[in-house]
């Protein structure tokens, strides 16, 4: 009785939040179609949930009310498998900031569960992907949990690694609770563009509030939706469309695992930098996370519906581009180093070369490049934002971002090696499931 | 020196204040006038006084060293510090030889003997005209640490400040210093004397400036009384003396005297991720 009595108080929940947004969001054209696709996508949700995780009585299993106490915490996707040795869990966190801090939570809640299997094997999806998993000994997790032996000595004892097709196979055929699909977020981040340098006004900002709903579809495929909302603007309010809420990012986006260490994704739509067009690309990962190699390929087109641009005349044209970078990851120091050659945005031919590394869940890093259109170098850090777990599982989630991103280049204003957001996250993300940087920065938490 | 400062709060907050007769006014503004040049500096170091947060040594260039001068120390790896510093014009080609530097900078250890800043300098007291702004400019550093120090062997340290690419050959560089430092720290009792002795050159298309050959200094803090040091140094020009004050491993205050005639100094903070 006690989770129905849950989901009945969450769908009370939910409806308080669509007459909130209602009355918040009529205000601006962006925003009424905005409330609109929501109340769609809410009626979804409200299926699903009268649908899934209803579960009454006192006959439930240890496996079942390890999957109960999971959902309550709030994460999604999950999956368990329980043999007579054997216990394989695949989970999605969209709760915590940090998916270090999300598995230690998955990992406390199963020692302290009263499950049993000799072998445990933890799997890390992302959009309903597997992306890294824990293998331990559930004795040896709970002997960690429990005080009795260190993390230092857990973790060699454990293996965190990218395989996974075993995992997957156990899982094969078990119904997944508290799904994402149709079940929107809506990060609230910041952007910010600015200017240092110029000596008639050497500091120019312009700050945009950017709440975005994003939709987790079937199938891998996400919809992104991200409004630009103007805070303050002294760096490009000579245009008016820029000092006006518009949208920054519409894009539909299909990430898939395709096999062990291969990913692809494909996005098309609207993008950032006045572009519009598809963009893809393929990710194979030759030795853990060491080595990998990456292939971006699109085309794009321009639009002015996400603003005006400062060289209209310049970028008012067709652009394709196509890059074959490689990467290796120094393990010991979460650093990266990526080596990008191709061509561009805007046909800029040349090498891109990347280093970056992470302070724990900050990223700071620099970057230099040699193209037809000259040298350039600069420096770029990803700052997290303080919100460190948001509101559990509803119809709608609406959090802060996870980063606030900041590049700067020595020269600005030109169109030297630039890329742009088109929605594909996936050669982001995977950085945080590096085994190597959880098993690091998973110790805090125990 | 806490009356001093005390006085000093007071005045920021009202442009008029009172002493007991004129020979204690006379003094009293006498020995406050690099206060109230700093004022600005000195409120916002009272104020972080209070704050209880932690930091670490730089030198007035932004990078981890004694007063002015760079030592071959590093700071724990993953920490990103953030300071703000101002330097006298006669010690600066970016002041004309009459305008302040105030800049502010982050320098970040990159790896455990990597450092990297970057620092953006503003040109005090320029005239501005309607359509014309403050004078800045910027810098990046590297340093790498070659050697660590041992019981016997000292640190050494190699550094390049203000790089700057060879088509812009002396192009907008005025803080172009390149070096390398040896320092090695010695213990007398419960004294701890840190000494550094470097050496500035010219390398291929990246002029040395702010320091022109032999250079060193040395640091003296008591193992007890580690958050203070005092320090002096030949920085290849002049001698200069400061102080450091380190607040809770966390937040630093340096004060000094360039060519002991000149008030200098700044403060920082510290993150350590």
């Amino acid at each position: 009785m006690k989770f129905e009595t849950k989901y009945h108080k969450q769908i009370r929940e939910n409806i308080k939040t669509i007459l909130w947004l209602n009355s918040n969001m009529q205000s601006s054209h962006w925003g009424r179609v905005l409330f609109i696709v929501l109340l769609f996508l809410g009626s979804f949700h409200i299926k699903n949930v009268a649908a899934q995780g209803v579960q009454t009585g006192s006959n439930q299993t240890e496996t079942e009310l390890l999957v109960a106490e999971l959902t309550s915490i709030g994460f999604e996707n999950i999956a368990v498998r329980s043999t007579e040795s054997d216990l394989t869990i695949a989970y999605e966190n969209r709760v915590y900031r940090s998916q270090h801090r999300a598995l230690s939570e998955v990992l406390k809640t199963i020692a302290q569960s009263d499950v049993t299997a000799d072998s445990l094997h933890v799997l890390m999806l992302y959009r309903e992907q597997p992306m890294s998993q824990v293998s331990t000994s559930l004795a040896d997790l709970r002997a960690m949990v429990a005080g009795e032996i260190s993390y230092q000595q857990w973790q060699q004892g454990s293996r965190f690694t990218m395989e996974h097709d075993r995992s997957l196979e156990a899982l094969r055929g078990v119904e997944r609770v508290q799904r994402t699909r149709f079940r929107p977020e809506i990060p609230i981040g910041l952007g910010m563009r600015y200017q240092l340098g110029n000596y008639n006004n050497p500091y120019r900002f312009a700050f945009d509030l950017q709440p975005e709903l994003r939709v987790p579809l079937p199938y891998g495929v996400t919809a992104n939706f991200r409004l630009a909302i103007p805070l303050y603007n002294d760096f490009d309010n000579n245009f008016d469309r820029n000092t006006k809420i518009r949208p920054s990012l519409i894009a539909l986006t299909y990430e898939r695992r395709l096999y062990d260490g291969i990913y692809a994704s494909a996005t098309t739509g609207i993008f950032t930098r006045n572009r519009r067009g598809w963009h893809a690309m393929l990710k194979t990962f030759l030795w853990e996370e060491v080595f990998s190699i990456t292939l971006n390929g699109g085309q794009t087109l321009f639009t002015d519906l996400t603003g005006e641009p400062f060289f209209r005349s310049f970028e008012e044209r067709d652009f394709h581009f196509y890059t074959a970078s490689a990467d290796y990851r120094w393990r010991r120091y979460d650093l990266n180093i990526r080596a990008q050659y191709g061509k561009y945005l805007y046909e800029d031919t040349g090498l891109r070369v990347d280093v970056h590394r992470h302070f724990g869940d900050a990223l700071f890093g620099f970057f230099f490049m040699d193209t037809r259109f000259g040298n350039n170098y600069g420096f770029n850090f990803s700052l997290p934002f303080p919100q460190r777990k948001s509101l559990k599982a509803g119809p709608v989630r609406i959090r802060t971002a996870t980063h606030f991103p900041v590049v700067y280049h020595y020269e600005g204003q030109n169109f030297r090696a630039r890329i742009h957001e088109t929605g594909i996250t996936m050669d982001q993300v995977l950085m945080e499931f590096y085994p190597s940087y959880l098993r690091k920065e998973m110790e805090r938490w125990f | 020196m806490s009356f001093t400062f005390s006085r000093c709060f007071i005045i920021f907050s009202s442009k008029k204040h009172e002493v007991g007769n004129v020979v204690s006014k006379v003094s009293f503004f006498h020995n406050l006038k690099c206060v109230l040049q700093y004022r600005s500096l000195v409120a916002l170091a009272l104020i972080i006084l209070f704050v209880p947060i932690l930091s670490e040594a730089q030198s007035l260039t932004g990078t981890s060293g004694l007063f002015h001068i760079p030592t071959a120390r590093t700071q724990v790896d993953k920490s990103l510090i953030i300071g703000l510093h101002q330097l006298p014009p006669q010690y600066s080609l970016y002041g004309r030889g009459i305008h302040n530097n105030r800049y502010g900078y982050a320098t970040i250890t990159f790896l455990p003997r990597v450092e990297l800043m970057f620092r953006y300098t503003n040109m005090m007291g320029v005239e501005k005209f309607p359509d014309r702004g403050p004078f800045m400019d910027r810098m990046v550093a590297f340093r790498l640490l070659v050697l660590r120090e041992t019981r016997i062997l000292p640190a050494i340290l190699f550094g390049i400040h203000d790089p700057v690419s060879p088509k812009s050959y002396e192009q907008d560089k005025y803080f172009g210093a390149n070096y390398i430092v040896l320092t090695k720290a010695l213990k007398f009792d419960n004294i701890i004397f840190d000494t550094s002795i470097g050496y500035a050159l010219d390398l291929p298309y990246q002029k040395t400036q702010v320091y022109e050959g032999v250079f060193g200094g040395f640091s003296l803090s008591m193992e007890e009384y580690q958050w203070l040091e005092l320090m002096l140094e030949y920085d290849s020009n002049r001698w200069n003396t400061a102080a450091k004050v380190r607040i809770l491993n966390r937040v630093q205050i340096m004060a000094g005297l360039m060519e002991f005639k000149r008030p200098a100094g700044g403060i920082s903070y510290r993150f350590q991720f």
